[in-house]
C-alpha cells in the first residue's frame, strides 16, 4: 500500500476520533421534516449489529461510537479495495484478450 | 437523508431497487473497462472517507443537522460511475451494519444519493467547461454538491409523498419541509466538498487528474474530460 494511502487513512481515523464529540445529535433534514409532519418512525426491520453507530456492550458512548465508526470505516475501505481490484482484474483480462484476437 | 423502513410503499420501494440496480449495471461494466492501478487506492480512501464524514453531522439551524453525502466529491475525483459505485457501497454497509437507512428502502436511498450524485456530476462538468482553471473546478464542485443534496431531497420527498404513510399531508407539505432543510444542508455539502478539493490541490494535485470513470455517450461527452 502506498504511503499516502496509509497517511490518508490515519488522518481520517484521527479526524473521526477528534470530531465525534462535536458531531450534532440533532435530527437530520429528513428526520426533522418527517417529525414536523408528525409521522413516527417505525422500528427497523433488521437488528443491525452496530445500530445507531454504537457497539452494544460498550458503556462509554464516545468509545462505542468511535469503535463502531472505525470498524465501518475500515470495512468500507476493504470492500471498496476488493471490488476495485476485481474490476481492475476484469480490465486486465479484457485487454489481454483484445491483444490476442 | 437516509429513508428508514416503514415509510415507503412496497411497490415503489421495489421499483426504485429495480431502477437503481439497472443503472448500476453500466456503471460496473464501464468501471470494469476503465479502473486502473491508481483508481483502486483512491476510490477506497474516498469511499471510506465519505462513510466517516457521514457520521459527523453538522448543526444547521433550529435544532436540525445535516451531514455530507459525498457523491459529487467522489465524482470530481473519479467520475460519475465511480461515484455511483462508491456511494452504493457506503449505503449498503450503513443499512446492513448500522441500521442507517432501511433495507426495503435501500433501493430508494441508492437512487437518492448514488444515482442523483452521478447526475449532479454533470452540473460540475458543465460549469467546469464554461469556467476554466481552479475557479471553475471549485465553483462547479460547490454548486454541483449543493444541487445533489437538493435534488436528492426532492427525490426523497416525492417518494415519501407518493407513499400511503404520507398521503394525508400531500406531496407539497413534505416537499417544502424537505427543501427548506436541504437547501441549507446543501451549503455544508458544498463547503466540505470544496475544502477537500482545495486540500488535495495543495498536497496531491495528481490525484485529481486520473481518467474519469464515466459513460461514453457521444451526445453528452462531458464525463471524459479531466
Amino acid at each position: 500500500m502506498e504511503r499516502w494511502v496509509k497517511l490518508a487513512l490515519a488522518l481520517i481515523a484521527l479526524s473521526l476520533a477528534v470530531l465525534i464529540p462535536f458531531a450534532s445529535m440533532f435530527p437530520d433534514g429528513l428526520e426533522r421534516a418527517v417529525k414536523t409532519l408528525g409521522v413516527e418512525e417505525a422500528g427497523s426491520l433488521l437488528n443491525a449489529i452496530f445500530h445507531d453507530y454504537a457497539v452494544g456492550f460498550i458503556e462509554n458512548s464516545y468509545l462505542s461510537t468511535l469503535i463502531a465508526g472505525l470498524v465501518g470505516f475500515f470495512a468500507v475501505f476493504a470492500i471498496t479495495w476488493t471490488i476495485g481490484k476485481a474490476l481492475k482484474h476484469r480490465k486486465t483480462k479484457n485487454e489481454t484478450r483484445g491483444n490476442i484476437t | 437523508m437516509h429513508i428508514p423502513d416503514g415509510f415507503l410503499d412496497l411497490p415503489l420501494a421495489i421499483l426504485l431497487y429495480a431502477v437503481s440496480l439497472l443503472l448500476l449495471v453500466p456503471a460496473f461494466r464501464k468501471a470494469g473497462m476503465a479502473v486502473g492501478e491508481k483508481h483502486v487506492p483512491l476510490m477506497s480512501v474516498l469511499t471510506a472517507g465519505v462513510f466517516a464524514a457521514q457520521m459527523l453531522n453538522f448543526p444547521i439551524i433550529f435544532g436540525t443537522s445535516g451531514h455530507l453525502v459525498g457523491g459529487v466529491l467522489i465524482g470530481v475525483f473519479l467520475g460519475p460511475y465511480a461515484a455511483m459505485i462508491s456511494m452504493t457501497i457506503v449505503l449498503v454497509i450503513q443499512a446492513l451494519l448500522f441500521g442507517d437507512g432501511g433495507i426495503i428502502a435501500m433501493g430508494a436511498n441508492i437512487f437518492n444519493m448514488a444515482v442523483v450524485a452521478a447526475l449532479s456530476y454533470y452540473v460540475y462538468a458543465l460549469i467546469k467547461r464554461g469556467v476554466s482553471g481552479k475557479k471553475g473546478m471549485m465553483a462547479g464542485a460547490f454548486i454541483a454538491a449543493w444541487f445533489s443534496v437538493v435534488l436528492g431531497a426532492i427525490a426523497a420527498a416525492i417518494e415519501l409523498g407518493l407513499s400511503s404513510t404520507f398521503q394525508a399531508f400531500g406531496i407539497v407539505a413534505i416537499l417544502s419541509a424537505m427543501l427548506f432543510w436541504h437547501i441549507i444542508i446543501g451549503i455544508g455539502e458544498g463547503l466540505i466538498t470544496v475544502s477537500v478539493l482545495t486540500f488535495t490541490l495543495r498536497s496531491r494535485p495528481d490525484l485529481l487528474t486520473l481518467p474519469k470513470i464515466a459513460p461514453s455517450w457521444r451526445w453528452i461527452n462531458l464525463g471524459e474530460m479531466g
